[in-house]
């Protein structure tokens, strides 16, 4: 432990109702979440072990892409990692997925090698599956992107999306070790602070 | 509008008729013609041939429901000849319907055209399902002079090399000069330098298709009927006077209605997108557009938050938020109606009255919604937090999310039992941190308190009087079986208006009270005497005393009917003593904002008019006319 802290803000982002605060809740909480509630915002912290250096993945769960387009931009240029989520038993949240992408690339101009993750959620329910893993493959190589086929009500690959995540962010910003910044100064959720720290 | 919409359901009405008589003959002996436009689909798929399907009257519905999407009148063209579209997407799956039934439906429905001069748009693309070599030869050999004849034009959008061949192969050997007729289009722009293109209910394969080929549908004369985008006042008039809300609110809600109540995640999920700005262009373009076509009422809620956040002065721009910050605290306590009178009298007041009937109109939606969370899953927590966002746009998005945040929701985490979460105390939470987030969830849980009867001249106004006698004739409407004949009324209205789920006939139920007429004219929002908020709970026709008791004695304002009887008695009570008004037309209410008023007469009378016209007069003869 040290005074070194690699801090990193993740922001997740996708169509409404794909899962993404399931995804998150599973991953920063380790449970399943079951309650059918949309997001306005929600933040979270994890503290994470990576090669013996402290960092801390500050996640910010959004509402879906039909809500707030207009702090899509906010969100986008505050974050340093994206987390795309989409479900796989619904194609035409891939779209979203890609304006998003889109989105993400005019903010961030050309800088090379954003670290960007595809999540594709709802695994588990195979039997309504609409995005076949040759989608997937396809848009993999076309975008240059890793995805992950995740659920995280059967807590399948679910890290596996966020330290790949935390990976690239590490390859991309090595030399910042940042201190912890004060993260109160956006009083963004009301009263209730639902912080998770691990 | 109307006029052709019905003209469409006469003719098929007679296209089923003239089927049922002949279609015995056709299948035996394809004698009869055949249009060759159906020549042209490609043969790759040699289905089976339901040659010998069974003919039941599972089939004739089924074919009846393909045929309105698969061949239908658009008005007429630019020479002012019928023109007729169809769409081969609409084609339907060869296994669940017989094809020559359905060729001798189109064929008895092109018989009601060729009589005269017709033109032809075929929206060749997007088709998955295609008819057999059998069927199409049949079809071609079916082929008259008289349906060649009158036909002027033929459009053929969206072909495929081999739709051309063919079509060039079969026009030279068999009528250069029915060739010479047929003219190939790439884009719904250029479709629209040839026929007035806004009048064709566009499929939404076709758009889909269509965007293969261009990235935007422009029209030769840019004919904005804009929607999106443009202030409310302007639609509407500042205070309503310009007839109703917005043309795509009116359906997306009304589509809504019919379908969608039940859908999973409504207002939460997302629709197709590409799909969704097509539509919303439709709309900028004072296109036709049928919701009903697209199916999804993802589209549709979707398409309404679009709109609203696409106003460009938000419902509650940034001068509101003080006042909404200012109401008290919203609790679960039914009897509290401090917040719920605050919203009515102080905050929406504030607002510009086109705003307060927009937001009546959405909230009464949401409100129905929310009754049905238990299948569609948006209980009106749900609901406040993915529309609020649209109501709002102020400089700050930052800000903007703290004010729709919704403090004390169902708990996110299973640490904080979800009972207590939405009941904290109240008193721990001081004053001026309301939330627009908690107001909107008020609102649609409290609808029938906080918004009034509105009234609506736009729509169609015979809800109330069906209502009202039903309810006279069958008892006082404090019996407590609210369970209406709801049912049976709506298998036997199929048209859009009488199509509504058994709360709304719970609400009609208790519409009337019995009350003598001239109690109050139509009111404005929070205008009713403050001195009844005292002693009553919230009832927008506090003049009833009957109303009282009912009010009183069930505190519970979750259930429909409790909910829901407040603001509608406005309507009966303007609407004066004539209670024993048909109830012919329709029943239900979808379009209950309205005070049943001397209009309700007027335009009963003039629907029915209107409805039972054809059946004294057969209308086939006049069609061929229209254009000679």
């Amino acid at each position: 432990m040290a005074d070194l802290v690699y801090e990193y803000s993740v922001v997740v982002l996708g169509a409404g109702g794909v899962g993404k605060s399931a995804l998150v809740v599973r991953y920063a909480q380790g449970q399943f979440l079951s309650d059918y509630n949309p997001t306005i915002e929600e933040q979270y912290r994890c503290d994470v072990q990576l090669e013996g250096k402290n960092c801390v993945l500050d996640i910010m769960d959004t509402a879906g892409a039909e809500q707030f387009t207009a702090l899509n931009e906010v969100y986008i240029k505050r974050a340093r990692g994206f987390v795309l989520v989409f479900s796989l038993t619904q194609e035409n949240t891939l779209q979203d997925i890609d304006n998003i992408r889109q989105q993400i690339q005019m903010i961030k101009g050309q800088e090379a090698n954003i670290p960007i993750v595809v999540v594709g959620t709802k695994m588990d329910l195979a039997r309504e599956r609409e995005v076949t893993r040759d989608t997937i493959k396809e848009l993999a190589s076309k975008w240059g992107l890793p995805f992950y086929e995740t659920s995280a009500k059967n807590n399948w690959h679910v890290t596996d999306v966020f330290h790949d995540l935390l990976d690239q962010m590490r390859r991309r910003y090595p030399d910042e070790p940042l201190k912890r910044r004060k993260q109160k100064k956006k009083t963004l959720k009301g009263p209730k602070h639902r912080c998770i720290i691990m | 509008m109307s006029g052709p919409l019905t003209l469409k359901q006469r003719l098929h009405a007679l296209s089923t008729n003239i089927a049922n008589a002949a279609s015995g003959d056709q299948l035996n002996s394809p004698k009869s013609p055949g249009p060759r436009i159906r020549a042209f689909f490609s043969p790759n798929a040699n289905r089976r041939q339901p040659e010998s399907g069974p003919e039941t009257v599972n089939s004739q519905d089924r074919v009846q429901e393909v045929m309105t999407k698969l061949i239908f009148q658009a008005g007429v063209d630019y020479e002012t000849r019928p023109m007729v579209v169809m769409n081969a997407s609409a084609l339907p799956d060869p296994r669940e319907v017989n094809y020559d039934l359905l060729l001798a439906r189109i064929l008895s429905y092109l018989n009601l055209y060729v009589e005269s001069d017709y033109s032809v748009v075929f929206f060749a693309a997007g088709g998955r399902h295609t008819p057999g070599w059998n069927w199409v030869w049949k079809a071609y050999r079916s082929l008259s002079r008289k349906y060649r004849k009158n036909l002027k034009q033929l459009y053929i959008i969206h072909s495929n090399f081999f739709t051309k061949m063919l079509f060039s192969l079969a026009g030279a050997i068999i009528s250069p000069k029915f060739f010479r007729k047929i003219t190939y289009i790439d884009t719904l722009s250029e479709l629209a330098y040839h026929v007035p293109l806004t009048q064709i209910d566009i499929p939404p394969a076709v758009y889909q298709e269509n965007l293969k080929h261009e990235k935007q549908i422009n029209l030769p004369v840019p004919q904005r009927a804009n929607l999106f985008g443009v202030p409310l006042d302007e639609l509407m008039g500042f205070n309503g006077e310009k007839g109703g809300i917005p043309r795509v609110v009116k359906d997306c809600i009304q589509f809504l209605r019919n379908t969608g109540m039940q859908e999973e995640g409504l207002f939460r999920r997302s629709p197709n997108s590409a799909l969704l700005k097509q539509v919303k262009e439709a709309y900028d373009r004072g296109h036709v557009v049928s919701l009903d076509t697209f199916g999804d009422p993802h589209l549709a809620a979707v398409l309404l938050k679009k709109y609203l956040r696409d106003l460009p002065e938000p419902l509650f721009p940034e001068n509101t938020y003080p006042l909404v910050r200012k109401c008290p605290m919203p609790t679960n306590d039914p009897a509290d109606v401090s917040s719920v009178i605050y919203i009515r009298e102080t905050l929406l007041l504030e607002l510009p009255h086109c705003s307060y009937i927009l937001l009546n109109h959405v909230f009464h939606l949401l409100h129905e919604v929310s009754l049905r969370s238990a299948s569609n899953r948006m209980d009106a927590h749900n609901l406040a937090v993915v529309i609020s966002p649209n109501l709002v746009a102020g400089s700050n998005p930052l800000r903007d999310v703290t004010l729709c945040a919704i403090p004390g929701g169902p708990a996110l985490y299973p640490a904080q039992p979800p009972s207590n979460a939405s009941s904290s105390n109240p008193a721990a939470l001081t004053e001026g941190k309301t939330t627009l987030g908690l107001v909107v969830k008020l609102c649609i849980q409290r609808y029938y308190e906080i918004f009034d009867d509105l009234p609506d001249r736009t729509e169609v106004l015979s809800q109330y009087a069906s209502a009202e006698a039903t309810v006279l004739a069958s008892g006082s409407w404090s019996s407590t079986s609210p369970s209406f004949p709801s049912s049976p009324f709506r298998d036997s209205h199929p048209n859009r208006d009488s199509m509504h789920e058994d709360d709304e006939d719970i609400d009609d139920a208790m519409l009337v009270m019995p009350i003598g007429p001239g109690t109050s004219g139509n009111r404005l929002p929070g205008a009713s005497a403050p001195t009844s908020w005292n002693h009553i709970t919230p009832s927008s026709s506090a003049n009833f005393g009957t109303v009282r008791g009912r009010y009183k004695s069930t505190p519970s304002r979750d259930a429909a009917q409790s909910v829901s009887t407040s603001s509608p008695t406005n309507g009966n009570a303007v609407g004066n003593g004539g209670t024993s008004r048909r109830g012919s037309i329709a029943i239900g209410r979808g379009t209950t904002r309205k005070s049943a008023g001397a209009g309700v007469t007027a335009t009963g009378i003039t629907a029915e008019g209107f409805f039972s016209a054809p059946g004294n007069a057969p209308p086939v003869p006049l069609l061929p006319r229209i254009d000679k």
